[in-house]
């Protein structure tokens, strides 16, 4: 019908409406632009919403909102509604609460203040209004926030952070949160909205442990410094380390023999100690002497079942010990002793150790340090120690260390002795004990 | 209205005491023992030694028994094997401290674990320490072994641990230093030495020009030690002076010194006719034999022991007086001789 009437309009006719028909097309197109702008809702873009956790009923939580308004308006409140499905978020939709955020004491987000903001054209920072009014009623799952901010805000991209949430209970579950502006500071006059999404999630645990760790040992090396490998690069730690017993070779009145002897029956090795512990309270290095047969000064470097003197007699098979406080040695004057002339860290991988810069955890007991410093030399200027009835004595720790783990670090032991004159001839020899007690 | 606040007060201390046996029945939190460690009086392999472990206790509810398990790892979740050579059987609790009242479970013990029970007690979160006596090490040496530490409500080291924790210790076979003394007999001899002959100087002494109105003299000096059981025997070697067939004859027995005679003479001691020598000086054992021993009194004769000592001695140091006369008849020339001193020693 509408056709057939067209077709009988006459041209100049036809013209005037389609001239009609482009201004009114022309004129609501520019009619947004050329009026004042109005509270029109618009969707926002770019939604966004960042939880501090995804534990289900984590609390002291901040949910940060990113969204980009499409309206430039003023915006002086904000609904934040939580809610088991987007649509139930939607104005006018069936809002359902998740699990944990209903109820007396089950709050999520009524509550907390701005915790961050970006992209706000006006600083006023927005609070939460536990009263509500217009289209917001404070609720476990409602937020009313409100400002008093009359200047328009330029639509673009922003965020706005809340802190005190909590999330809902229930486990791999999502919950969505719709995000209203109202230009008003009554929650009437909607601007733009939109809806994001989250969610709770299972939290994973992964166990491991860490066993204690204690690894000693005692063994020989030729090496007589700081820093060569004392296992002669068979292994990195105790189980390239081997050796019971060690040789000073044949005493002279003349000298003092201090390990490594090389000579008149030494067999060119110092003993050494290495340690490896986790202990987060450090370890003790001790020994005792081994009470060998025989009477008096059992534990000394002596012939094994020989009747000594007590005291310190120079002609019974029996070296004096040096004692537990450190001495030093005169040649020809009888005594036995040992010291640690070095802490070597040619094993230790975990963390850097230098024994000349004093970077390493195992520390000498002051007794039984060969220098009293970091430098190392092959006699001991600060001299020898030996407590010889069996007393277990400790001759370095990492307890006071900084750092009191310990990577495999090596005790570089040097044994001396000296005779007297009268020093009777025969094979002598010092047994000991060493032990290592690491603290958890 | 009186029954109904009845009831509800009836229900409210039914509600509370539910409350408070929910509360009580929850399993006390499992904490981990602090600053546990384990002090062995020995590390060597299959010795008898004492273990002493000192640990905090963290919580603070009963405990009726400790359990100290011996494994070869120190995981509480893994399968405990008892380390080869232990036996914990026969420990013997020597002392304890901190938390107290303990006594071994010779039921509940095995060969690598110890159960020490009390009667249920709270327990003080406090530093404690246990000692066993009578412990055989593990076998294996150099090897790393652990002990799961754990504490119990029960009397018997059963049910769930309240608290634990576990402790490594390694095992170390002793070690030794071997040195060699070799048999010393230590002589050296000039006109001066040091007392433990570190320095000497001088192998001759010339006595002057000797005439009948005066008696020449000159010294020499030894010293001697040795580490010989039965000491050393110091001889004197050589002739009496001479010059070609021209001889001055020995003194064959102790005598003074007499200006005008044919003599020659010596001994060890500090003389004042003439005067010259000295005693012997040093902390050892050695003596001038009886002949050679009295001051003004001089001999000589090839071979004599002129020292001696019967035990180990350190070093004396001796000062031999050679004494001379002559008769106006004495043939000139020039007199000499060479005196060796040998020291013997029994091994």
């Amino acid at each position: 019908m509408k056709k057939t009437i067209s077709y009988k309009l006459k041209q100049s006719t036809r013209l005037i409406l389609f001239a009609v028909a482009g201004l009114a097309l022309v004129t609501a197109a520019l009619l947004p632009a050329a009026l004042p702008r109005s509270a029109d809702a618009a969707q926002l873009t770019s939604r966004s919403l960042t939880i501090s956790s995804g534990v289900p009923n984590a609390t002291s939580l901040t949910y940060t909102y990113g969204f980009t308004t499409q309206t430039t308006a003023a915006i002086q409140s904000i609904k934040l509604i939580m809610c088991t499905t987007a649509v139930g978020t939607y104005a006018g939709g069936s809002c359902t609460a998740p699990s944990g955020c209903t109820g007396g004491g089950n709050n999520c987000l009524n509550a907390g203040t701005e915790a961050s903001r970006s992209g706000w054209t006006n600083s006023t920072t927005f609070a939460r209004n536990a009263t509500g009014g217009g289209s917001c009623t404070p609720a476990n799952n409602v937020l009313c926030l409100d400002r008093t901010q009359a200047a328009n805000e330029t639509a673009g991209a922003r965020t706005l952070g809340w802190n005190s949430q909590r999330n809902p209970t229930s486990t791999n579950t999502a919950f969505f949160i719709g995000i209203f502006l109202y230009s008003d500071t009554g929650w009437t006059t909607g601007v733009d909205s939109g809806t994001v999404a989250s969610a709770t999630v299972q939290t994973l645990t992964v166990n491991a442990a860490v066993a204690e760790v204690l690894n000693f040992c005692v063994g020989t090396t030729t090496v007589d410094n700081a820093t060569g490998d004392v296992t002669g690069a068979s292994a990195d730690d105790c189980t390239g380390v081997s050796g019971t017993s060690m040789n000073i070779g044949t005493l002279d009145t003349s000298a003092i023999n201090v390990s490594p002897v090389s000579t008149n029956g030494g067999d060119s090795n110092n003993a050494i100690a290495v340690l490896r512990t986790n202990a987060v309270n450090g370890a003790t290095v001790s020994y005792d002497a081994i009470q060998q047969s025989g009477t008096n000064h059992q534990g000394t470097l002596r012939v094994s079942g020989a009747s000594c003197n007590a005291g310190n007699v120079q002609t019974d098979q029996c070296i004096d010990a040096a004692g537990a406080t450190q001495t030093s040695f005169t040649a020809g004057t009888e005594k036995f002793g040992m010291s640690i002339g070095a802490i070597n860290c040619s094993l230790v991988s975990s963390y850097t150790c230098t024994f000349s810069s004093g970077t390493y955890n195992l520390v000498r007991d002051s007794n039984y340090d060969c220098t009293g410093n970091n430098t190392f030399s092959t006699t001991c200027s600060q001299g020898y120690a030996w407590v010889e009835d069996g007393t277990v004595t400790q001759i370095a720790s990492s307890t006071g260390s900084t750092t009191k783990v310990v990577d495999d670090e090596t005790l570089l032991i040097k044994f001396a002795a000296t005779p007297s004159i009268t020093t009777p001839f025969g094979a002598y020899t010092a047994q000991s004990d060493f032990i290592a007690v690491a603290t958890y | 209205m009186l029954r109904r606040s009845q009831k509800f007060l009836s229900l409210l201390i039914l509600l509370s005491c539910a409350f408070w046996l929910v509360i009580s029945a929850q399993p006390a939190r499992a904490s981990l023992l602090a600053n546990r460690s384990l002090q062995l009086s020995t590390s060597q392999p299959s010795a008898a030694a004492s273990h002493t472990f000192q640990f905090d206790f963290v919580s603070t509810g009963s405990v009726g028994s400790i359990v100290f398990e011996y494994c070869d790892s120190p995981v509480f979740g893994y399968v405990c094997t008892a380390p080869t050579g232990l036996d914990v059987s026969s420990a013997n609790l020597s002392s304890q401290s901190g938390n107290v009242g303990f006594i071994f479970d010779g039921v509940n013990s095995t060969n690598n674990k110890i159960v020490l029970t009390r009667a249920p007690v709270a327990s003080a979160a406090v530093a404690s320490s246990y000692t066993f006596n009578n412990i055989t090490n593990p076998s294996t040496p150099s090897y790393s072994e652990y002990v799961r530490i754990s504490t119990y409500a029960s009397i018997d080291g059963s049910g769930s641990f309240t608290d634990n924790g576990a402790v490594a210790f390694a095992t170390q076979p002793a070690f030794s230093v071997s040195a060699a003394v070799p048999p010393f007999l230590q002589l050296c001899v000039a006109v001066n030495v040091a007392s433990d002959c570190s320095s000497m100087s001088g192998n001759s002494i010339n006595l002057g020009n000797l005439a009948n109105t005066v008696t020449r003299s000159g010294t020499s000096q030894l010293s001697i030690g040795t580490n010989s059981p039965t000491g050393h025997i110091l001889y004197v070697l050589g002739t009496t002076m001479t010059s070609g067939n021209n001889s001055i004859p020995a003194l064959a027995a102790p005598t003074t010194s007499i200006i005008g005679n044919n003599q020659f003479g010596i001994n060890l001691r500090n003389n004042s006719i003439p005067n010259v020598g000295a005693n012997p000086s040093g902390p050892g054992s050695t003596s001038p034999t009886a002949d050679y021993n009295s001051p003004n009194l001089y001999k000589y004769s090839n071979g004599d022991s002129i020292a001696t000592s019967a035990l180990p001695t350190n070093y004396n140091r001796i000062t031999v007086s050679y004494v001379v006369n002559v008769k106006k008849t004495q043939p000139p020339g020039v007199y000499s001789s060479t005196f060796t001193y040998l020291a013997t020693a029994s091994f």
